[in-house]
């Protein structure tokens, strides 16, 4: 283009009026696989921001000022087209599928970013892959998916929350989860309230350049949930349904002992200690025979069901689009009574107002409800004090008393293994739920005072109040107080602000964009808990029925902090090939004093798209090179709201009596202040490669990353002469996290019937305490210089000594000795985090029956059998039932064994060493999924867009050498789930 | 054109506007906590933070669980029952309190527990004379409460983590640091059982006074509160401890010639109903949840709930069969004093195998859990007033008839001995009738004597011969990692 022709054109941009032949122009878009129509392609004319999208046909019309202008069609997954119009007024177009993805547009703190300028380290997980995985809890449905992302697997209790640690452990006593934002605001809610179906994507920020922006809050990373949008194109409806079961796993026929097994086990306990287990008259009488054989463990575990529906409809016009959705959950836990149901609705809202503003408004509602384990640990917990219950005390006094829920008559509450407790009779009398209503809204506005220039403000609002109540019924006759509840209810709020104004300038070889803006977040929690007990009806125990027998009986709580920020970006690229990105940010946060509250962030990043220099353009395998480094620091200040401050507590009642006649109100000290808290800060360091070869068949991405934690927030032990244990600190400890990131993508076929996809991640890891200013014991922890963290800090157990089946340990000095210490012999026997984790993921297509199967591996970490330690003491709680490998004991001398012999009240039982420390790598067959989607043309004549129907599996296959249920989850197992489900979009 | 100029106008007020202004938005005041600073800006505050005081000494390390049993526990008077020695392992029941298996991992939270205590009762005298309304006399009697409180709490300290007084002849054996300001920095060294006791009888002696001439402060029971008396009470404990005896005779006569207390002359009993033993016989002034009221002179009632201040195992929990896991017990050495006819064999139930102490059967109905412990009380000087009788003046008969007025209301043989036979048989009486109210221990300490247990079910720490290292409790591991100055007991 001449210079004359640009200023004529700048002029024509300029003055419109001038020009009066507008020009309609339209035309199909299709796909280049196999021709379909494509719906919600953006079409922009160059140069101006003008455009429309198309229908779901594929079918655009727009008018255009000038014939000579160019059309730029975009579309996710697709490569971008530019076209001149030439004066033609039909332009069809036929998109590539974008394979290496960088044209792919993806969600980046505070805005969207084309993925070829992004410099920083980020992984995307799409909605598919997210539904594939069918799990109450969105938490649960991304493990395995994106490298660098651990998600911690706690709990099998239906709907929980997972845990998540993205590039190790970052901190020692503040919190080490990410930040996560939902929607473009920081979410303090629990992602239970998320249904996986109205989920777009998930990206996850993990290296310094791509999370500064949140910079005071992202030191341990950042999870961006982004939920569907309307687009502009006729209304579609899409039903979704699911049904299927949930099962415990049991990889390595983990079980307690039957009647028989436990009679002999202790018999020979009892005899061993020199009674007589034929004498009614000693506490220790055991008959051989026993006329009960009561599988306690059976009776509290089921198989849950699992449903599913999700209805949405999407559209809109050039003006306004819309999505909508409802959706209903509810699973059943596999230990019984345990359940989990869920109802959402979802409603966006997007509205061009006029080509110079826009407004968009959401709103996320969600009500949930569950059965929740009763008592995670214990003999009064329906799970854990199964497993303890002797098998020779049957479940009710006699079988053919059994009474209704109400009748504790029926029940045997004879249970001396369980300290009384019936686990049977504690599922039907006793209870512990929860519900939860939440809202989660949004309004946005965007303007755009030049072509350039655009100013967007977001408001966000969030609710919850969750109820929950807990009671002894007044019938379960281990507890005495004739029933007891306990109910809370917690209301919080948080509202968070946005501003931001950005500029953007595409010069020839140049192009420029400046972000800045600023952000704050109020957050508020109020908390009321109320017991009671003695309840008249032992059908109405709600706390007003019952007596409030202490002062004490009603607590409140309360939790408030605030957050300002102001922040910055800049980003330039060179002839689209390299990207240049800075961003600072300073925060204030209300969890430091004054003079030490504000914090400030940066960081830079460089991509280089190596692949656009002409020495690589010869390397013709080579579709795509793109280096990657970035450096930058982020923060953390997840410690107590108030710990800064010096603060009497208001609930040091003294009570001299009971009744509350007697509360004498008191206050007193709570913990030391310290008006220099400050700051936690991560540095971290990135280097990556982003590549594509052989025509697009393999695809990867490979990071390094060395993170760097200072200011560690630390609780420092104190002289207790002080009436204070530790002050919070920012210690002079100092953490270093290393790893590297792999992920690949090889597809070893790919034709036109069929495709063969291999993804795959792998993360390594490494952690050390690089200083510290003290070691830290722990009781089963050290922390010292050139350790790790996360270490299990245990006495080693040596076996067995042949000669008289004593348990043998060894010391700090390898001596083998029987004397147990358990304190200066302790050593460092393991840690806690995997040295490497990943998925593999393998996906066949073939016409339209898709396969994908992902196996979840995690090497190197080892976990505390607690469940094993509780359940073989060696005789210590007798008549506590036992794990059936104790039945392995030394029974004569010269039995080689690793379990001592069985002593009843043994003194040496029951004591923590590494005799129950296993290694926890494990391989799991984390889903499989088989689907079908029917041809489009038998499903057009139905009138339909897509019909599909899927089988998925969770959690269906585990091999491990760590002996319970599952290496993760101890009180409550991970269960295995399979589900059907259909799907039907018109 | 004119309806663009408006939205653009709005839309910057709208940023601007919203900017907060930022230090107020991150000033976010607690809403369940106090600032220190405000809690004494009136007397009502510093009448709160005197009360949060008294709660502060039913910490589960101070009365509310291990002070108040170790001095049993830890003698010839306390057992684990045989059949519960595994439910007695959970540390919270404090099994170590009986096999004196110490270490300074899991023993000892006395150690934190009275220091939590001194020290707000530091913060209060160091902020008692901001700017307040107080009243002269009711800061005096503050003043005078918190000092008493502060020596009775290193009085408990030197006792458990020293040895006794006379263990070296200059008292130069390491005691206890004495703190008196409020600084978490802090890292003191210890001080010698001398220097603690100079500055307890310094500070007795300056505040006793005050509280003989000042009453200032309204309270409902004066039993849970300190007043002349049982500050007087306190000095004499320190005294006969301390084997002044000429002191602690003094003191003695004080609270008990002219205290408003009363011995109650008959004990009657009464059946009540007991969890899962059905009704049981006590002794009337010993259930429910006041007791012995006339002879109380300083009273706690021990609650389990608001756990984080008191204790989620009280000794209620420790002593009496609570779902049979009670893990103390009494041995038969102690149960085989009393006579069958005695009374106070009402104290002791038989569960299972072994007799349990009932001693304290708590409020019954109200609030089973709870129960209300005596930490002072009458009968304590009456014999302490016999002994040092004895010992002084060889006021033999005198002695007898204190002595005998507690043997018969519990209708046991009356003591008839003179002499050194007198002491023994007034020590066994000390034994019987204040066994599990935590003196045993600190009385065998005092007469520097060791003690064997017969009925033992251990495979060591049968037999305690003085010296030993298990009569200075070792020094909390925690401490050791906070403090770089402490140094430990010998033998741990």
């Amino acid at each position: 283009m001449s210079k004359v022709l640009r200023f004529y054109m700048l002029l024509a941009l300029l003055i419109p009026q001038m020009q009066a032949q507008d020009l309609t122009v339209s035309g199909r878009v299709s796909s280049q696989d196999d021709g379909s129509g494509l719906p919600g392609v953006n079409i922009i004319v160059k140069g101006t921001t003008l455009g429309t999208t198309t229908d779901a046909d594929g079918n655009y019309s727009m008018t255009l000022a000038r014939p000579d202008m160019t059309l730029i069609f975009s579309s996710i997954g697709y490569v971008p087209e530019e076209i001149e119009v030439n004066g033609r007024s039909i332009v069809n177009v036929s998109l590539a599928r974008d394979i290496t993805s960088l044209a792919e547009v993806v969600v980046v703190a505070f805005g969207e970013a084309e993925k070829a300028t992004i410099t920083g380290a980020l992984e995307s997980i799409k909605s598919e892959d997210i539904v594939r995985q069918q799990q109450a809890n969105i938490s649960n449905s991304i493990q395995g998916l994106a490298p660098g992302l651990q998600v911690l697997e706690g709990n099998g209790q239906p709907g929980s929350s997972a845990g998540f640690l993205i590039r190790g452990i970052g901190s020692l006593q503040a919190g080490t989860g990410p930040l996560i934002v939902v929607d473009g605001a920081v979410f303090n809610g629990d992602l239970s309230q998320l249904n996986a179906s109205d989920i777009e994507s998930i990206n996850v920020l993990k290296d310094a350049s791509s999370a500064a922006l949140y910079g005071s809050r992202a030191g341990n990373g950042v999870i961006l949930i982004t939920t569907k949008k309307g687009v502009n194109r006729a209304t579609t409806y899409n039903i979704n349904a699911q049904y299927g079961i949930t099962e415990n796993n049991n990889p390595n026929d983990f079980r307690v002992m039957n009647t028989a097994e436990y009679v002999e086990y202790y018999r020979e306990a009892i005899l061993n200690a020199g009674e007589d287990p034929d004498d009614p008259g000693t506490g220790f009488y055991m008959p051989i025979d026993q006329p009960f054989n009561t599988d306690w463990v059976e009776e509290a575990l089921q198989t849950g069901s699992f449903k599913k529906y999700d209805f949405s409809a999407t559209g809109g016009n050039k003006k306004t689009s819309f999505f909508a959705a409802l959706g209903y959950l509810y699973q059943e836990g596999t230990v019984v009574a345990t359940d989990f149901e869920r109802a959402t609705g979802t409603l966006n809202l997007d509205h061009q107002a006029s080509d110079k503003f826009d407004l968009g408004g959401k709103i996320q509602l969600a009500y949930e409800t569950s059965n929740n384990l009763i008592s995670e640990g214990g003999r009064s917990g329906q799970l854990s004090g199964a497993f303890q219950t002797a098998p020779i005390e049957p479940i009710f006094v006699t079988p053919d008393l059994a009474g209704g829920p109400f009748d504790g008559a029926g029940f045997n509450f004879e249970i001396p293994s369980n300290a009384q407790h019936n686990p049977v009779a504690t599922t039907i009398m006793n209870s512990n739920t929860s519900e939860t209503w939440n809202m989660n809204s949004n309004f946005d506005l965007g303007y755009n005072f030049t072509p350039e220039i655009r100013g967007e403000v977001l408001t966000n609002y969030y609710f919850f109040s969750t109820n929950t109540k807990e009671t002894i019924g007044k019938l379960y006759k281990a507890e005495t107080d004739g029933g007891t509840t306990e109910e809370g209810r917690i209301t919080g709020n948080t509202f968070n602000f946005i501003g931001t104004l950005s500029y953007r300038k595409e010069l020839q070889n140049h192009g420029f964009g400046v972000k800045i803006g600023f952000e704050t977040t109020r957050q508020r929690l109020n908390a009321l808990d109320v017991s009671a007990d003695n309840f008249t009806f032992s059908n109405l125990n709600t706390v007003g029925f019952g007596n409030v027998v202490v002062a004490q009986g009603i607590t409140s709580g309360f939790e408030g902090s605030s957050l300002a920020g102001f922040f910055g970006r800049v980003n330039y690229s060179f002839r689209d090939k390299l990207f240049v990105e800075g961003s600072l940010r300073r925060d204030g946060a209300s969890n430091f004093g004054s003079d030490t509250r504000w914090g400030t962030f940066g960081a830079v990043g460089v991509s280089y798209l190596l692949s656009e220099e002409q020495f690589f353009k010869d390397l013709t395998f080579l579709n795509n090179l793109k280096l990657r480094m970035s450096y930058g620091s982020s923060g953390n200040n997840r410690i107590g709201d108030f710990s800064w401050r010096d603060l009497y507590r208001a609930d040091v009642i003294y009570t001299t009596g009971p009744g509350p006649n007697n509360a004498n109100n008191g206050v007193g000290t709570s913990f030391p202040a310290n008006p220099d808290l400050r700051w936690e800060k991560n540095l971290q360091f990135d280097i990556g490669v982003d590549f594509a070869m052989f025509n697009n068949k393999i695809t990867g991405s490979l990071d390094y990353f060395r993170r760097v934690s200072q200011d560690l927030l630390f609780n420092a032990p104190l002289s207790q002469t002080t009436g204070f244990d530790d002050v919070t600190v920012n210690s002079g400890a100092e953490l270093l996290n290393t790893g590297i990131e792999v992920s690949l993508g090889v597809f070893p076929v790919r034709n036109d019937n069929f495709l063969w996809q291999v993804n795959a991640n792998f993360a390594f890891y490494n952690q050390e305490i690089t200083s510290i200013p003290d070691d830290v014991v722990f009781s089963t922890r050290i922390w010292q210089e050139g350790g790790r963290s996360d270490n299990w800090f245990l006495q080693r157990y040596a076996g067995v000594d042949p000669a008289n089946g004593d348990a043998l340990y060894l010391t700090a000095n390898d001596e083998t000795t029987t004397d147990y210490n358990g304190d200066e012999d302790r050593v460092i026997a393991g840690q806690r985090t995997p040295d490497t984790y990943g998925g593999i993921t393998n996906t066949l297509e073939y016409k339209g029956i898709s396969l994908s199967f992902m196996v979840y591996y995690s090497f190197g970490a080892d976990e505390y059998f607690d469940l094993g330690q509780d359940l073989s003491t060696d005789g210590a709680s007798f008549p506590a039932n036992q794990w059936v490998h104790v039945l392995n004991r030394w029974q004569n001398p010269g039995d080689m064994t690793d379990v001592p012999r069985a002593l009843v009240n043994n003194p040496n039982g029951d004591l923590v060493s590494t005799r129950y420390l296993y290694d926890a790598s494990f391989v799991r067959l984390q889903n499989v999924s088989l689907s079908y989607t029917l041809p489009k043309g038998l499903v057009e004549k139905l009138g339909m867009n897509n019909v599909s129907v899927s089988l998925n599996g969770q959690n269906l296959w585990l091999t491990t050498d760590f002996p319970g249920f599952d290496p993760t989850s101890e009180s409550y197992p991970l269960p295995r789930t399979m589900t059907l489900g259909i799907n039907l979009s018109f | 054109m004119r309806k663009r100029f408006i939205i653009n106008i709005t839309f910057l007020l709208i940023v601007l506007f919203i900017v907060p202004a930022c230090d107020d938005y991150l000033d976010v005041e607690p809403e369940t906590a106090i600032g220190s600073s405000a809690v004494f800006q009136t007397q009502e505050g510093v009448l709160f933070a005197l009360t949060g005081v008294y709660t502060r000494l039913k910490l589960k390390g101070f009365y509310g669980t291990e002070f108040a049993v170790i001095g049993d526990a830890a003698t010839d008077n306390g057992k684990i029952p045989s059949d519960r020695e595994s439910a007695g392992a959970n540390p919270d029941r404090i099994p170590f309190a009986y096999t004196l298996n110490l270490n300074a991992v899991n023993t000892s939270r006395l150690w934190q527990d009275a220091y939590v205590v001194i020290n707000n009762i530091n913060v209060i005298l160091e902020n008692i004379d901001n700017d307040n309304n107080i009243t002269e006399n009711v800061k005096n009697q503050v003043i005078a409460e918190c000092r008493i409180l502060r020596a009775w709490a290193h009085f408990c300290l030197v006792r458990l983590y020293a040895q006794d007084y006379n263990f070296t002849p200059d008292q130069s054996h390491p005691g206890v640091p004495v703190i008196t300001v409020t600084d978490a920095a802090n890292r003191p060294a210890r001080n010698t059982v001398g220097e603690v006791f100079d500055f307890i009888f310094g500070e007795m002696n300056a505040s006793i006074p005050v509280l003989q001439s000042t009453e200032a402060i309204s309270r409902q029971d004066a039993m849970y509160y300190l007043n002349y008396f049982s500050a007087v009470a306190m000095r004499a404990t320190m005294h006969f401890y301390v084997t002044d005896y000429a002191a602690a005779l003094a003191d003695a006569n004080t609270v008990v010639n002219e205290g408003p207390y009363t011995l109650i002359e008959n004990y009657t009993t009464s059946l009540y109903e007991s969890d899962g033993l059905g009704e049981l016989a006590f002794i009337d002034d010993w259930a429910g949840s006041v007791i012995v009221e006339s002879e109380s002179i300083f009273q706690l009632y021990i609650n389990e709930d608001n756990t984080q201040i008191t204790t989620n195992r009280s000794i209620i929990d420790i002593y009496t069969a609570n779902n049979g896991n009670a893990a103390h017990a009494i041995s038969n050495d102690l149960l085989g004093l009393y006579e069958t006819g005695d009374v106070r064999n009402n104290w002791y139930k038989v569960e299972n195998i072994d007799p349990h102490v009932f001693k304290y059967p708590g409020a019954f109905g109200d609030a089973k859990d709870d129960t209300p412990y005596p930490v002072l009380r009458l009968t304590e000087f009456i014999l302490m007033k016999a002994e040092c009788e004895v010992r002084l003046n060889g006021a033999d008969g005198l002695a007898r008839d204190l002595v005998n007025q507690i043997t018969q209301r519990a209708g046991a043989s009356t003591v008839s001995t003179s002499g050194d036979a007198l002491i023994e048989d007034i020590i066994t009486e000390r034994r019987k009738e204040l066994a599990f109210e935590g003196n045993r221990l600190f009385d065998l300490k005092r007469l520097q004597r060791g003690f064997t247990r017969v009925d033992c079910n251990l495979p060591e720490n049968c037999t305690v011969s003085y010296p030993s290292d298990l009569y200075a409790w070792p020094i909390p591991q925690d401490e050791l990692n906070g403090n770089t100055n402490m140094v430990q007991n010998e033998g741990y």
